[in-house]
């Protein structure tokens, strides 16, 4: 009988120790595991999701961003031209357009459409998606840019390195601004305030010190362009990842939940 | 196996939930509470859309915030306001959803055409939801919450919006689903869990009031339920002094299912149900 409860408390013991193993191996792997790194976001956002469901239903969203972009990029330079700004001026304020037109009305789609809940309990969040789209519109931006900075060239006679450089950095500090108003203000209000923040600025500069914008358009380095497009390219990623992890959903979540329901 | 430890949720100075303890194993728990009392509040701790002020959520020993995508892989979810995107087919949701469960594209396709074939919406598939009616809505939902197997089933109000045919197909799909997981059923309809669940949790006052077998909770009133027969001009008494559960009609007279805490000889003692059991706890909520 003795012999039973001895071999009975043995094996208690023995799982005890089994479990409490488990829980610490848990805790390693979690701890390898848990820091997101920039490939594993890419490889989440466009292997394991992939383009065609980040994209899924948004043809509407992306051609009406698209129509919108191009009438508002033509409207800005007519009356840019017409007050004697420099097209470097146009292609500078008109650059982060898209990114903005599809952020924007895929954000109303989704509030629309209400997954939010469901979609914050799916091993890829909303966020994840949210992210993914981000660097897809600064792809869209990047792309639409190049064509509008050739058209421009070709039809004003213009150095189209310097119109792509010049839309290019814009594209991305746009880019960066944006993001740091989600990340810092945990919430989609702060970062259309920086939004409209940014195009304020500019019409701004536009307004009271014309001269000085266009002359900083036109004469500083083309590099010292490429080379902050390139700064906010890598920085815009680190922003980006910092979106999927879990510090910045807490405060998104705990903010967007303040009210009592 | 799920533990909540000690969980208390702040909306700025309104408390939601104080101190919630609670261990969930493999079964059906249904979590009973008025509309208000904190059911969703706690039942979107569970599934990571709002964290605890203080206390912790615990998965297999482990805390969930620190598992993160890792739990969430083993949960199904069907929020009380279910989203979906009224262009989509019902196909095309699922594979949307599936994909952003985290499953592999080899097996979704067979397990969409499964989950569309447990909630009668086979033949459907290919319809644009936003021609779909209340229910067929929310057996999509149901379908996408069962999706990716889940080991923790957290649906939120899933019957509303169903007809009788539909919950009770519901509540056989939930009964044979529950050997190998944790169903957590939040509900103010009692016959929903009544009859399905293992274990009933009460929410009152923001803390967990009753954590016990449907059977347990009964024994609780016992002997503290009856039926009389009153006329008809006497009923608003009856109400103004007992709590009246229930009144029907037998020909002139009418039959009062009532709870009192003392019994007479003429009052016939009848045995709980859960129904009681809620009314006697809410019933002035």
């Amino acid at each position: 009988m003795r012999g039973r409860e001895e071999e009975f408390l043995e094996g208690v013991w023995k799982k005890a120790a089994e479990k409490e193993q488990m829980l610490r191996a848990a805790e390693v792997l979690l701890s390898e595991t848990a820091a997101p790194d920039f490939a594993g976001f890419m490889k989440d956002a466009f292997v394991n999701i992939g383009v065609k469901q980040l994209y899924a239903g948004m043809a509407g969203i992306i051609s009406i961003a698209f129509v919108i972009t191009v009438l508002s990029a033509y409207l800005l330079l007519q009356v840019m031209l017409d007050k004697g700004e420099s097209i470097y001026a146009a292609a500078f304020c008109s650059a982060p357009f898209l990114y903005a037109g599809v952020f924007v009305l895929s954000w109303i789609k989704e509030r629309g459409s209400g997954c939010y809940e469901l979609q914050m309990s799916c091993k890829y969040t909303f966020f994840h998606v949210l992210a993914a789209r981000m660097l897809g519109e600064c792809f869209l931006g990047f792309v639409f840019n190049g064509m509008y900075a050739t058209a421009l060239a070709l039809r004003y006679r213009a150095d189209g390195i310097r119109l792509f450089a010049v839309s290019f950095s814009s594209l991305m500090l746009f880019s960066l601004l944006f993001a740091t108003g989600l990340l810092w203000g945990g919430g989609i209000r702060k970062a259309l305030y920086c939004c409209g923040g940014w195009f304020l600025a500019n019409l701004l500069f536009l307004l009271f010190a014309p001269d000085f914008y266009g002359r900083l358009l036109q004469e500083l380095p083309v590099l010292l362009f490429i080379g902050t497009g390139v700064c906010g390219i890598c920085l815009h990623m680190r922003q980006l990842v910092s979106i999927t992890a879990l510090t910045f959903r807490k405060e998104y979540t705990n903010a967007a939940n303040t009210r009592c329901y | 196996m799920l533990q909540i430890q000690d969980v208390t949720k702040n909306y700025q100075n309104f408390v939601a939930l104080a101190h919630i303890n609670l261990e969930f194993e493999n079964g059906i728990y249904g979590l009973l509470a008025p509309n208000g009392a904190g059911k969703t509040t706690l039942l979107k701790l569970i599934t990571t859309l709002l964290f605890p002020t203080e206390g912790k959520i615990l998965y297999d020993g482990v805390e969930i915030r620190k598992l993160d995508a890792l739990y969430r892989e083993k949960l199904g979810f069907l929020p009380q306001d279910f989203g979906y995107y009224r262009e989509y087919t019902p196909e095309k949701y699922l594979h949307y959803i599936g994909v952003l469960k985290g499953m592999e594209r080899k097996v979704l396709q067979d397990k969409i055409e499964q989950m569309l074939e447990l909630v009668g919406l086979a033949e459907q598939k290919n319809k644009k939801m936003k021609k779909f009616s209340g229910g067929m809505i929310q057996r999509v939902g149901i379908a996408q919450a069962l999706l990716n197997d889940p080991q923790i089933l957290v649906l939120d109000e899933p019957t509303a919006g169903l007809d009788p045919g539909e919950r009770m197909r519901f509540r056989k799909i939930l009964t044979s689903l529950s050997k190998d997981k944790t169903v957590l059923l939040s509900t103010h309809i009692v016959s929903d869990v009544e009859f399905i669940a293992n274990h009933i949790v009460m929410l009152k006052d923001k803390k967990v009031h009753c954590n016990d077998t449907v059977e347990n909770i009964c024994k609780k009133l016992e002997g503290s339920i009856f039926e009389t027969v009153v006329e008809e001009e006497a009923l608003s008494c009856w109400e103004e002094r007992y709590q009246v559960v229930s009144r029907r009609r037998e020909g002139r007279d009418i039959v009062i299912r009532f709870i009192s805490r003392s019994g007479k000889q003429e009052w016939q003692p009848v045995k709980p149900g859960l129904e009681d059991v809620f009314l006697f706890l809410y019933g002035k909520e």
